[in-house]
């Protein structure tokens, strides 16, 4: 009755207000001090399915059985019994009352259970039900979204940190907040004496060697500038040490476009720039001798001439080839060689003005660009260069070498179309100095006359080539005479060409073409062939024969195929081969000092003889004299032609001849324009004696024999 | 003003102490059925200090940010009953309750609500214990989840007339041991009241 009563006026509440109740959107339960169901609201009736009226009175755990031994009956208990409010929350209670939503999802709910005072003793107890199923659904997709944000730091911090690259990143205001290893080394400072200072007071970088004003990575947060492989820092380390860095910053902008920080990456580039210093260093010079190379020269070379046709100055370009070197080289050995290529760019570059840039172009080619340098100022520097390089004395295994050097010199008037037409036209000057005789001094001259013009060059080339094959070359021959005795009429032949009108060309005019072209050695067949076709005739028609020497060049003589092809036209024509003596230089002899030999030996079987020409003008050396099986040696008509006035000449000329007297060989002198030259040579007992003062040379088919 | 000693002598402490133990018991195998393994509830200690003092009493590394748990209470004595823990502990309480996989650096809105209902029912449990004292009930509002500093939620009550019982508690739980603190703030006739329940309890005569 008791109870009734209480319930009822429970009841009174919710029933004189059910739209209070009904309205709420939470589930509200009462249950009386029994713990049995007073009331409960539509909220609940809607989530649980069940109508209020079929539960009402009833025990709340039998309405639900599956609440029995959960902490919400004890909590109910409490309130009950003790008076105390409990809070029941989902995550540790999870499964509390079976209530679902409309598609039958459970519902996951908070529950508070608070006493209701109903007279002093009595209390009830009301159950409020919090539908947090949004919390939930929110909270998962936090815990979602976090986690991922976790892997994704996890996964940039390890990247950052195993990246081989430093990486620094700083807040807006430039403080540090990330360092990685590779910043950490090469920084020499430790992350956390890193992290929160300033990141211009650790990583000091100065552009060019000049400290900026501003920090690069300040400046890239002021300005919001993005920096992308930059080469040009330099980072100095706690320790002291530069480093040359590639530098990149980007500042990090978030998307409603405010300023997060920056990220500095760099990158310790000291070595790779070594590196490529060295290569571009390579790219440019000579490995030998450390000048500048043809490439660079060349690219010096474009720069002048732009500055010659813009500003009207005046640059020289000389084109330097050494004489003789090749012999030294293949004589000495390459080391030698490069040795002395060594000494001579020194002494050349000792002798050239401050800003003359000095290059090795080739073998033993150099080239020197004298900038704003008129052309007679060139031409004495042009000369001195020359001097000075006759005056080196090279001493290998104690014995001296001289050099010379051919130079084509060339005013850049601004006007030539490109560097390689500069190039070529001093290359032309140098090879007009080494036709003229070597050790000398060509000006290149832009109207054409005296220098041999790259186009002449070329034509040089053709009218050779059709020369030999139309036979446009005749035989001359000059009379060797003896001096002392009367002995086997014997005379040189000399090549000449025939100009298309029947003139003749002069040996000095192509056979310096002949040999730039390598084409020396088919002139040296067509002459053997000439002159054994000439003494054939000789014989047949029983004329008494003279001895004919016939000139080499070197690479005939160094070539395995013309002492075959000399065999052959000897066998054709059945030469008589004591009557045939050849007439090899000391030079070329020399470079192909085996070769040489090889030819000379095979020759020597047939009785043919041999003579040393030009003797005294090049190597000049005894000893090569001795393992050279030579008949004549023709001492150099330069020592020669002033013997009568030159006391030194004719000591030369004397003791030339006094060594070759006691080697058995018999000698020769050029060059003999007059009696007074033959008087002396007769009483230094020179054997022979061959120049105009003897005879001049006349075409071999009218000698008289 | 009275001190401490001349308020509670020791050996009200300790049966204060007894009492509470004896609640925190019931607690701690509330607590272990509902996260289905053991959890180990003590009070080693027990003190009563002016109100001003707990600051410094419960952590001496400021600033002391605390999460916790209040409830207030009325009946023959009235004040609040609260439950701290430094935020650092109350995350690893919860973690240890939870066993969430995937912790998040604070506590989400349900993990309040479940150290609030961790905070219920030990509170719970004091309270009870403490109105075991007075064979009688006290009436208690719904617990209230706190996160603020520890010095500001000391101010308000910042008279000289506010003394604290300070209880230390120590959760034992998966293997971690786990500090918080229940206060309670209570008034100098609370407080006599209290006393005088005691002496008659142990049958001491002032």
């Amino acid at each position: 009755m008791y109870l009734k009563e209480n319930i009822r006026s429970e009841t009174d509440i919710a029933s004189s207000q059910p739209d209070i109740l009904d309205s709420c959107s939470f589930g509200i339960i009462i249950l009386d001090s029994y713990s049995r169901l007073v009331h409960w609201n539509n909220w609940v009736s809607k989530h649980c399915g069940l109508a209020l009226k079929d539960k009402k009175g009833e025990h709340l755990e039998l309405i639900f059985p599956i609440l029995a031994k959960t902490r919400l009956l004890n909590a109910i208990d409490d309130s009950l019994n003790y008076r105390l409010p409990s809070t029941l929350s989902h995550k540790l209670n999870p499964h509390s009352l079976p209530f679902h939503d409309s598609q039958g999802k459970e519902i996951a709910h908070n529950i508070k259970i608070i006493p209701l005072k109903q007279s002093k003793d009595t209390y009830h107890c009301l159950i409020e039900i919090t539908d947090i199923s949004a919390v939930v659904k929110r909270e998962n997709q936090l815990r979602e979204i976090s986690a991922q944000i976790r892997r994704e730091k996890k996964w940039a911090s390890v990247t950052l940190l195993s990246i081989a690259d430093a990486v620094i990143t700083t807040d807006p205001e430039g403080r540090i907040i990330t360092v990685n290893d590779a910043a950490e080394k090469l920084t020499g400072l430790t992350r956390s004496t890193m992290q929160g200072t300033m990141i211009d007071s650790v990583c000091p970088l100065s552009q060019d060697d000049k400290t900026s004003a501003t920090h690069p990575a300040l400046h890239c947060l002021q300005d919001r500038l993005t920096l992308t492989d930059s080469e040009n820092f330099q980072f100095i380390s706690a320790q002291n040490t530069p480093y040359a860095v590639n530098l990149s910053l980007a500042p990090i902008i978030d998307s409603d476009e405010s300023l997060l920080g920056s990220v500095m990456i760099f990158r310790d580039i000291t070595q790779a720039r070594n590196a490529s210093e060295q290569l571009d260093w390579q790219a440019k010079h000579d490995h030998l001798t450390g000048l500048i190379n043809r490439r660079e020269f060349e690219r010096q070379l474009k720069k002048h001439l732009a500055d010659a046709n813009k500003n009207q100055n005046t640059h020289c370009m000389m084109y330097i080839d050494l004489d003789q070197f090749k012999v030294i080289n293949d004589t000495c050995g390459h080391d030698v060689g490069d040795k002395l290529l060594g000494q001579i760019s020194q002494l050349l570059q000792n002798q050239l003005r401050q800003g003359d840039i000095l290059a090795r172009i080739g073998g033993d080619e150099f080239c020197a660009l004298l900038p704003t340098c008129p052309i007679k100022n060139a031409f004495s520097i042009a000369n001195t260069l020359r001097q000075s390089i006759l005056e080196h004395r090279f001493v290998h295994h104690n014995k001296p070498y001289v050099l010379g050097a051919s130079i084509g010199l060339i005013a850049i008037s601004g006007q030539e179309q490109n560097a390689a037409e500069i190039l070529s036209a001093a290359d032309s000057a140098c090879y007009a100095a080494k036709s003229a005789g070597r050790n000398r001094v060509h000006v290149h001259n832009a109207q054409g006359d005296g220098s041999v013009q790259p186009q002449q060059l070329m034509q040089w080339f053709s009218r050779l080539q059709l020369a030999l094959e139309k036979d446009l070359f005749v035989l001359y021959a000059q009379k060797i005479s003896s001096i002392d005795q009367e002995k086997t009429p014997h005379y040189e032949v000399l090549v000449r060409m025939l100009d298309h009108d029947g003139s003749i060309i002069p040996p000095n005019s192509f056979i310096p073409a002949a040999e730039r072209f390598h084409l020396m050695q088919r002139i040296d067949r067509w002459v053997l062939n000439k002159a054994c076709s000439y003494m054939s005739a000789l014989e047949k028609k029983n004329k008494p024969l003279p001895i004919i020497s016939i000139n080499l060049s070197g690479t005939s003589i160094g070539d395995p195929y013309f002492l075959q092809a000399t065999l052959d036209i000897f066998e054709a024509y059945k030469t008589p081969s004591d009557h045939i003596c050849f007439e090899i230089t000391e030079t070329a002899a020399i470079s192909n000092i085996n070769e040489a030999l090889n030819f000379m030996t095979a020759m020597k079987k047939l009785n043919c003889k041999f003579s040393l020409d030009d003797f005294g003008s090049g190597l000049s050396s005894f000893s090569y004299l001795k393992n050279l099986p030579v008949d004549y040696l023709k001492i150099d008509g330069h020592f020669v032609k002033n013997i009568v006035s030159d006391a030194v000449d004719k000591a030369f000329v004397d003791s030339i001849n006094k060594i070759a007297q006691i080697m058995d060989i018999e000698t020769i002198a050029e060059f003999v324009e007059n009696d007074e030259i033959l008087d002396v040579l007769k009483t230094l007992g020179v054997n022979y004696a061959q120049g105009y003062g003897i005879s001049a040379p006349q075409p071999l088919d009218s000698l008289e024999l | 003003m009275p001190n401490d000693k001349s308020i509670l002598d020791e050996i009200h402490l300790d049966a204060l102490g007894e009492l509470l133990n004896i609640g925190m018991g019931a607690a701690a195998a509330a607590l272990s059925t509902m996260v289905q393994q053991e959890v180990l509830l003590t009070v080693p200690v027990i003190q009563i200090i002016p109100s001003t003092q707990v600051a410094s009493q419960l952590d001496d590394t400021p600033p002391n940010t605390v999460c916790g748990v209040k409830q207030s209470f009325s009946g023959e004595f009235s004040g609040d009953a609260l439950l701290l823990f430094s935020e650092e502990k109350s995350l690893s309480l919860v973690r240890a309750v939870v066993g969430d996989s995937m912790p998040l650096e604070e506590l989400s809105e349900m993990e309040e609500e479940a150290i609030t209902e961790i905070g219920n029912i030990i509170l719970n449990a004091c309270i009870s214990s403490l109105a075991n004292i007075f064979n009688d009930y006290l009436d208690s509002a719904l617990p209230e989840y706190l996160h603020e500093e520890l010095e500001s939620l000391f101010e308000e009550k910042e008279s000289s007339s506010n003394f604290v019982l300070l209880l230390k508690m120590s959760f034992n739980i998966a293997e971690q041991d786990i500090t918080g603190y229940v206060t309670f703030v209570m008034d100098i006739n609370s407080i006599i009241k209290v006393k005088a329940k005691i002496n008659k309890m142990l049958g001491i005569t002032d």
